[in-house]
């Protein structure tokens, strides 16, 4: 089986110089709810690595996207407020939501693999719908 | 000394001319366009007018209101109207007990063929060494649970050939598996996918559609089908081209079909007596009983059928507008396109649509005097200004037209409007001949919105208006002819990756579409331009150019609002040009582009009419 994903000095890292977004959280953040957010990009063919940090949402996630091979990254902060960062947007994040649910965390990973893969996002209604049409 | 307002009120847009008339000499001062309020030729475009000409006069030095600065309005000659544009499918496909899905989901998971009788996923754990088997997987089964029953499954020697799931989670599941099997997720009505039946799940690799389920003799040696049966499958096959996953399920009493709805037959009456056309041999036929019965005289509809209830409510639209009685509107034109509709499988169980057969008309009703002449004097009232309907519109046009530099007699003028499509042809001797055709930019509309599967006409409208793009990165966009193009800040994500029409001033609207590209939308465009606007141009031209023969006609003057188009003119010249026609969008009074012919010809036909000016000759 592939390696999807992997904690950043962990066991099941993943290699360095695999093409993969990176997820930089609060440290409070749980390995459970990474896994979903890392679930959303799985379904769309992409890793995700996962480090964590201190900052707000947008410092973590302009952090992630510099270190991302695919140069995407998300930032999940203390309060659980996510964002998704590209490094050729340095001003702020591209995209900012509250990512307090699970079904909110992996469409979070989703939308983060759609644009790494220059996708368009799926609507989130249509995300909890699973009509699965853009 | 008078001023003078040419008005012409088109389906899209009222436009006006003002003008200052001393003796002979005629000097323009300033033009005003608003979108048409109502049905054009009734009470309802007042609002319009008045907007259009309120512009006009402010322009000038004017108050907006100041309309009794105005000494003589002229409309334009009771508007031939277009009373409907309908789509009337032909063929409908029908699933009965569910035994096809060929939806495009975004992430199918696994690849290849997968042949097994369907089963519930909870049932499995029973399911016996040797069984091929393809599960059924609801909603709330969570992914790693589904990989955990399926790999057990597989440990047993169950030979789980596929997978079939509602959730999103088809790559999930694949990727945790100890071989690969095709997974088609996001079958949202999974409650009606039949269980105990021998079924059959295909996935193709990324960038590739199916290749077995799109092909009749593939299903048929797959269920072991007798020819009969073979037959009965082809719309099934039919559906699933083009699709990157699908799924047929074989049932004792499902059946597929390709229901032919009666559409109807339509009733041309001519001056050799009445000819029957069936609205199901397409528009070709249609089009040829049309000019077998030229000059048409009236159209009916079979009653009880669609294009039956079609017509008449043209003319029960017509009716109440003008009232004039039912038995008196005369259907005098009629353009007919053959296109493609996707339509719901009726049946299905993911929301699968199946490209059936339908036939666009366009209807254009007689013109009537009466309701312009209600019109003109509701307007007179209201404005207080004296209102005189003018000249034909068509032959106002080609008045306007030669107000192109280096343009003269023997020219012949084709005034592309929204409804309907004018042509005239003047000789040297300044006698004119003209025609008014349906079909024009609505048609258009209704074509695009049709084979795109939506139902909102300012869409269809934007998509015939602008070009197309796709939005490749937050900082970039690949324009329709290749070229890319970069902008200074992040594009909206809500565009990142989309189809999007490139509006003035850089505006990006999304199409939110589902499976649709720049190819397909850009196609069907330009199809839905050609079919309307090229066929109905050599139509209009054979009918005004001398011996009805197109080669006669040297010059051709390109008119109206469907002149500003960014590619409908070079069509137009393209195929003209094979005639050995020269055509090209007009500049009236070289300075209003292709805009602003009728209402200048109104203006200028003033003079010769004897209008009442005050002061005038």
């Amino acid at each position: 089986m592939n390696a999807w994903f992997g904690r950043v000095g962990g066991r099941d890292a993943l290699p360095d110089n695999k093409p993969s977004i990176w997820l930089v959280t609060d440290p409070s953040f749980e390995e459970r709810d990474a896994r979903l957010v890392a679930s959303g990009c799985e379904e769309e063919g992409v890793p995700l690595a996962w480090d964590v940090k201190s900052g707000s949402s947008s410092e973590l996630a302009r952090m992630a996207c510099l270190r991302s091979r695919l140069e995407v990254g998300i930032g999940i902060d203390s309060g659980h407020r996510g964002a998704i960062a590209l490094v050729a947007v340095n001003d702020a994040p591209y995209i900012e939501r509250d990512a307090g649910t699970p079904a909110r965390l992996r469409w979070i990973g989703q939308a983060a693999a759609r644009m790494s893969k220059g996708q368009p996002i799926i609507n989130e209604t249509q995300r909890r719908g699973m009509d699965g049409h853009e | 000394m008078a001023i003078v307002a040419g008005i012409d009120i088109g389906n899209a847009t009222t436009e006006t001319a003002l003008a200052r008339i001393e003796g002979r000499n005629i000097t323009f001062l300033a033009t005003g366009i608003s979108a048409t309020t109502g049905i054009k030729g009734t009470l309802a475009n007042i609002a319009g007018l008045r907007s259009s000409l309120g512009m006009a006069l402010e322009r000038a030095g004017f108050k907006r209101d100041e309309y009794k600065a105005v000494d003589l309005i002229r409309l334009n000659h009771a508007a031939p109207v277009i009373g409907d544009v309908a789509m009337e499918t032909v063929t409908e496909t029908i699933v009965t007990e569910s035994i096809m899905i060929g939806h495009n989901p975004s992430t199918p998971g696994g690849v290849g063929v997968g042949i097994g009788v369907t089963i519930l996923f909870s049932d499995l754990s029973r399911a016996r060494e040797g069984d091929s088997v393809i599960p059924v997987v609801e909603a709330k089964h969570d992914y790693e649970a589904v990989a955990a029953g399926v790999s057990d499954a597989l440990s047993r020697k169950v030979n789980v050939a596929a997978v079939i799931c509602q959730s999103d989670d088809g790559v999930l599941i694949v990727n945790r598996l100890p071989r690969v099997i095709p997974v088609v997720d996001e079958v949202s009505a999974i409650e009606r996918v039949p269980l105990g039946m021998r079924c059959c799940v295909e996935v193709a690799a990324p960038g590739r559609v199916v290749s077995l389920l799109s092909n009749p003799y593939d299903i048929a040696s797959l269920f072991e089908l007798s020819p009969e049966e073979t037959k009965q499958i082809v719309p099934v096959a039919r559906a699933l081209v083009g699709n990157r996953s699908a799924v047929v399920i074989r049932t004792p009493l499902g059946e597929v079909r390709e229901r032919r709805i009666p559409a109807g037959e339509l009733y041309i009456l001519g001056p050799q007596g009445k000819r029957t056309v069936n609205v199901e041999d397409g528009a070709e036929a249609i089009q040829n009983t049309i000019v077998a019965c030229s000059p048409v005289e009236n159209i009916f509809g079979q009653p009880g059928t669609n294009v039956g209830g079609m017509m008449e409510r043209v003319r029960r639209t017509m009716s109440d507008l003008t009232d004039i009685p039912v038995g008196d509107i005369y259907i005098q034109d009629l353009l007919a396109v053959d296109t493609l509709v996707p339509q719901k499988v009726v049946g299905g169980v993911a929301g699968e649509f199946s490209l059936e057969s339908g036939v666009a008309l366009a209807i254009m009703v007689k013109t009537e005097e009466l309701p312009m002449q209600r019109l003109a004097r509701a307007t007179s009232q209201e404005l207080g200004v004296e209102v005189e309907v003018g000249g034909i519109e068509a032959d106002m046009a080609i008045r306007g037209a030669l107000t192109t530099p280096g343009v003269k007699p023997p020219v012949a003028v084709l005034d592309l409007g929204a409804g309907s499509s004018d042509a005239s042809f003047m000789k040297t001797d300044g006698s004119v001949t003209l025609t008014h055709l349906a079909g024009a930019g609505n048609m258009v509309n209704t074509i695009i919105a049709s084979e795109l599967g939506f139902e909102e006409m300012e869409l269809a409208e934007a998509i015939k208006r602008y070009p197309l793009c796709k939005v490749e990165s937050a900082f970039h966009i690949r324009q329709e002819d290749g070229t890319v193009r970069f902008f200074d800040k992040a594009l909206d994500p809500g565009v990142f990756g989309r189809v999007a029409l490139l509006h003035e001033n850089d505006m990006l609207q999304p199409l939110m579409l589902p499976g649709i590209n720049v190819e397909r939308v850009r196609s069907t465009r330009r199809k839905a331009k050609q079919e309307v606007f090229v066929k109905n141009a050599l139509r209009a031209l054979e009918q005004v150019a001398p011996g009805n023969n197109i080669r006669l006609v040297d010059y051709v003057v390109l008119v109206g609002g469907s002149a500003k188009d960014f590619e409908i003119p070079t069509m137009i010249t393209d195929t003209l040009s094979r005639y050995g026609i020269v055509a090209g969008r007009g500049n009236i009074r070289s300075s209003e582009g292709p805009r602003n012919a009728v209402a200048t010809g109104l203006v200028l036909s003033s003079i010769e009419s004897g209008s009442r000016t005050k002061g005038g000759s």
